[in-house]
């Protein structure tokens, strides 16, 4: 079965690492972890990934306003996005509802939890 | 308008010119005399008078005693004192002791009586007058105090929203990684060996737990706006039921009048705090019992054996209100704790049960509503929790 490709951004390195790793372990996905959003575009169109993990809070390029470009973009516009974020505030969560993404993610969640998500998710590539 | 004045004198002649000297000197003087002291003095504390005049010297008595006794009692009416040629030192003494002025019978004593009566309640009226701005002042004083320490409050809550807000993105990030971070040993070293499974089960119960205070105190800090609409309390009871978990062995009796008005609350916050109510009482109960569930209006002078006075006094005497009462029969709450149940991070449970701000965040709701809510309990027999709501 082709691996499906996740593109997970979110500027905590060390959340990054432990993510793939755990993503990767399930033999299901390949992932492309990225430490920022500022080009996200042009990761998107090399990585031509089926689903985003995209975290809120970062600096140079946020979350939300990644989610901006991306629903500009011909290819962004028709990926999935899962908000992965430690805010959880509902304001938050309705401006990145707003935005398009399929579902929103409050940081801690568990492996298993995520994967369920994941799964979800991918059901609207 | 007309000004009642007593004279207490014991000499018949004296009344008599007294009272034409006045009578003549303004209509709208009322002279009313006694000659006993007794009388006299009683007249001075119970009557309504606005001026007394006392003859010095009376009958086994003097004007000093009269208004000693009249200062003693309290009230405080302008008192001159009629003394005789040659006893101004004593009428300068009787001053001193707090009357407003004296009189001498002489051959001035005509025209001079009235401008001291006169004067005395002009002057009383401004005494009076300064007193009711300086106690209007207080007032305004201390609405302004208590105005300020409510803006106080709101910026403390809103900068501890702010707070809690930032301390709960900065620590949910670290809490993320922790719980990703055992998951994955879980998953390459939970074969090999059953201690370093159970030490990883530890680690992840450990974040759970952080993250609930973490979220408890952002949500304690947040319930300050409300939403208000029309609801029906009894839904949002019931949903409330729907959303805790508890023991198939705990009977639910449920007394909810059909009549109930619609109250006006924010949906969202009651069904937090009856989530919070009926899950500390079905875990009262841990293996079984019985948890009533009444709603009812009843007029809260008619709650005395329910609700504190100091809490039934923030309503007008009379005024109609809507109860929740949530009633077990678990293990209850010993005397010393129920005065502190509603104090942030109070809790006779387990760490992992909750962060023990349940009740805080209830009454803080409850406050906010300009509701009131109570508790009573007695260890080992059960607890009854009683809401109020304005209607």
């Amino acid at each position: 079965m082709e691996k499906k490709k996740i593109m997970v951004v979110d500027d905590e390195v060390d959340f990054l690492k432990i993510v793939k790793l755990n993503l990767e372990e399930t033999g299901k996905y390949e992932i492309l972890a990225l430490s920022s959003a500022k080009d996200i575009i042009s990761h998107v169109n090399n990585f031509r990934p089926d689903l985003i993990l995209l975290d809120i809070v970062m600096p140079v390029v946020g979350g939300i306003d990644a989610c901006e470009m991306l629903n500009k973009d011909l290819l962004g516009k028709t990926i999935p996005i899962i908000i992965i974020s430690a805010l959880d505030k509902s304001r938050d969560k309705l401006k990145a509802y707003k935005k398009g993404v399929v579902d929103y993610i409050v940081k801690p969640i568990e492996k298993e939890s995520l994967i369920i998500k994941i799964e979800k998710a991918l059901q609207f590539k | 308008m007309s000004v009642k004045i007593l004279l207490i004198e014991d000499n018949p002649d004296h009344v008599l010119i007294t009272k034409d000297v006045l009578a003549l000197a303004s209509k709208d003087w009322q002279v009313d005399s006694l000659g006993d002291p007794k009388q006299g003095l009683k007249a001075v504390i119970d009557g309504d008078y606005d001026l007394v005049l006392c003859d010095y010297r009376l009958p086994g008595s003097s004007a000093l005693d009269i208004l000693k006794k009249m200062k003693e009692k309290g009230r405080d009416l302008p008192f001159i004192v009629v003394t005789s040629a040659g006893s101004e030192k004593v009428a300068v003494d009787i001053m001193k002791e707090g009357a407003y002025d004296y009189v001498v019978k002489d051959e001035t004593y005509e025209e001079v009586l009235p401008l001291i009566v006169g004067n005395a309640l002009e002057r009383h009226n401004a005494k009076k007058e300064k007193e009711r701005a300086e106690k209007e002042l207080k007032i305004a004083y201390a609405k302004l105090k208590e105005t300020q320490e409510m803006l106080i409050q709101v910026e403390k809550t809103e900068a501890l929203s702010r707070m809690a807000a930032g301390v709960a993105h900065e620590v949910k990030n670290p809490l993320g990684i922790i719980i990703q971070a055992a998951n994955y040993l879980e998953t390459v070293l939970s074969q090999k060996d059953t201690n370093v499974f159970e030490i990883l089960g530890t680690i992840k119960n450990s974040v759970k737990r952080a993250d609930n205070i973490i979220n408890g105190l952002v949500d304690f800090s947040r319930a300050r706006e409300l939403n208000l609409k029309p609801e029906e309390i009894n839904v949002i009871l019931k949903d409330s039921l729907v959303l805790i978990e508890y023991s198939k062995n705990i009977e639910i009796i449920e007394e909810l009048s059909e009549n109930l008005p619609r109250a006006l609350v924010d949906k969202e916050k009651m069904r937090q705090v009856f989530t919070n109510l009926l899950l500390n009482a079905a875990q009262s109960m841990a293996k079984r019992g019985k948890l009533f569930l009444r709603t009812y209006v009843k007029e809260i002078d008619k709650l005395a054996g329910k609700i504190e006075k100091g809490n039934r006094d923030r309503f007008v005497p009379g005024e109609k209100v809507m109860v929740t009462e949530i009633e077990d029969t678990g293990i209850g709450i010993p005397e010393e704790d129920l005065r502190i149940v509603f104090d942030p991070f109070f809790t006779t449970r387990g760490p992992r049960d909750g962060a023990g701000l349940g009740l805080t965040i209830a009454k803080n709701i409850i406050d906010m509503h300009k509701g009131v809510i109570d508790i009573k309990s007695r260890k080992d027999e059960g607890t009854t929790v009683i809401v109020a709501l304005k209607i």
